[in-house]
């Protein structure tokens, strides 16, 4: 997955510091696929509704059919249709 | 299908995000993660991880309730379980050894005067036949002694390719020029009656008794130098030649017949072991078999059929008087005698002698007849 290196260039495009970077980073690509980088662990997940924790707080993603197509130590990533992204 | 192996498992039971994380933690990826109800989740993992994921699973008192092969691995286990594919297999690596260490096809090129048969005779009475172990034929040798064996070969080239013996033979070319300087040998018994010489040395003259294997024209002259040079014999020669043949009767015989009854068998061998045959069990008192093998071309096992004849015999004490079949007798010795005649001869004389013994009698016909030798 080339999303690492979207991530370089865009910091190194638009010039951003790198602390931005730190906590966690989130792609919703056209609404279907949503990756998210920087997790620290899943608190509820269904076909409607997903919650995971991050640095400082949590996520919340509510949609339709949503699961995980990969899960990892670090990122995931959510496939479904996403109507919501809420950050706590 | 997927060309990387994954493990799908379906699990029932509570606090299913908790083990997930576990999961994260030990550094397993999990892949299409579906909650599909409150208490029920699938999800695919990589097959190595199978024993932690079970391990976590029993301690969290999740229950397992499926676990399937998804990718190359399904094809492969299935493939396991398949006695059909199992021992396709096993034969193929089989027959790739086999086509490895034997040869299984000779093929003979550039024989034009020679027959193929003849020299495949030859390589199989050197023990070079289908399925001989290739390390064990020495093309250098089979080269020499081909050599050896057919005049008519000029140069010969084996090479095994594959599972082929290839044998490159280059004829010699006639020469039209060969001169047949043998003697002209007598192949009758009987008296020269008249002999012309046109090119040689006579060795027989007129009123001389020959007979069979003595020289009558030798293919060779003395020159003025004394030399004895080589010369194609030719003359024109007329004999009377005698042609007997005999036949002994004796009063008692042990004749053995055939009865006309007979049984046919078949069956399959492969390397010596018998595969399969109709024998049922019935045989003759007295018989005799004639057996004929047919190898079976175009398969891959070397399959022979063996056919079988048992031909019923009886064998009976037969009594017979010279005089009852005399007439029969003499006229079958001659016409033995006259079977030797040529189309040209002409009959001078015939005679016929019986000669009676103790329990036999023998018959014998003479003819005596003009021929032209040469």
């Amino acid at each position: 997955m080339n999303i690492f290196n979207y991530l370089g260039e865009l910091k190194k495009e638009l010039k951003i510091p790198d602390n931005i970077f730190k906590s966690y980073n989130l792609i919703n690509i056209s609404g279907n696929l949503l990756y998210v980088e920087g997790h620290l662990g899943l608190i509820i997940i269904s076909t409607e509704m997903v919650i995971f924790k991050v640095k400082n707080g949590k996520i919340e993603i509510k949609g339709k059919g949503l699961f995980l197509k990969t899960l990892s130590q670090n990122t995931l990533v959510i496939q479904g249709k996403i109507y919501k992204i809420e950050v706590f | 299908m997927k060309i990387g192996s994954l493990l799908n498992i379906e699990i029932a039971g509570l606090n299913q995000e908790k083990i997930f994380n576990k999961f994260v933690d030990m550094g397993i990826e999990i892949v299409d993660l579906i909650r599909s109800s409150h208490s029920t989740a699938s999800f695919s993992i990589q097959p190595n991880d199978l024993t932690k994921v079970k391990k976590i699973l029993e301690q969290n008192q999740i229950a397992i309730k499926s676990i399937k092969k998804q990718g190359f691995i399904k094809y492969y286990s299935a493939m396991l379980l398949r006695v059909g594919i199992l021992i396709g297999f096993c034969l193929s690596i089989i027959l790739l050894f086999i086509s490895n260490y034997f040869i299984i096809n000779i093929r003979i090129y550039g024989n034009e005067q020679l027959s193929t048969v003849d020299i495949l005779n030859f390589l199989m009475q050197n023990n070079v036949n289908s399925f001989t172990l290739k390390n064990s034929v020495e093309s250098d040798e089979l080269e020499i002694l081909l050599m050896k064996n057919f005049d008519k070969i000029s140069m010969v080239s084996i090479i095994k390719k594959g599972a082929t013996l290839i044998v490159n033979i280059k004829e010699k070319i006639p020469d039209g020029n060969e001169t047949d300087f043998e003697n002209i040998v007598s192949e009758y018994n009987g008296r020269i009656t008249d002999i012309r010489l046109i090119s040689g040395t006579l060795k027989k003259k007129a009123g001389d008794i020959i007979k069979v294997g003595d020289i009558l024209v030798e293919g060779s002259f003395i020159d003025s130098f004394s030399q004895k040079q080589k010369i194609t014999p030719q003359a024109e020669i007329k004999a009377e030649v005698w042609f007997e043949e005999k036949i002994i009767h004796y009063e008692k015989s042990i004749v053995t017949e055939y009865t006309g009854n007979e049984i046919k068998l078949r069956s399959i061998m492969l390397f010596g072991l018998e595969l399969f045959s109709n024998f049922s069990g019935k045989s003759f008192e007295k018989f005799e078999v004639k057996e004929n093998y047919i190898q079976l071309k175009n398969v891959v096992l070397p399959l022979i059929i063996k056919c079988s004849i048992i031909k019923e015999l009886r064998t009976f004490e037969r009594i017979s008087q010279f005089e009852d079949v005399k007439d029969e007798l003499i006229e079958e010795c001659k016409q033995k005698t006259l079977q030797r005649l040529g189309s040209n001869d002409i009959i001078k004389s015939e005679k016929c002698t019986v000669t009676p013994g103790a329990g036999f009698t023998v018959v014998s016909y003479l003819m005596i007849v003009e021929k032209e030798l040469c």
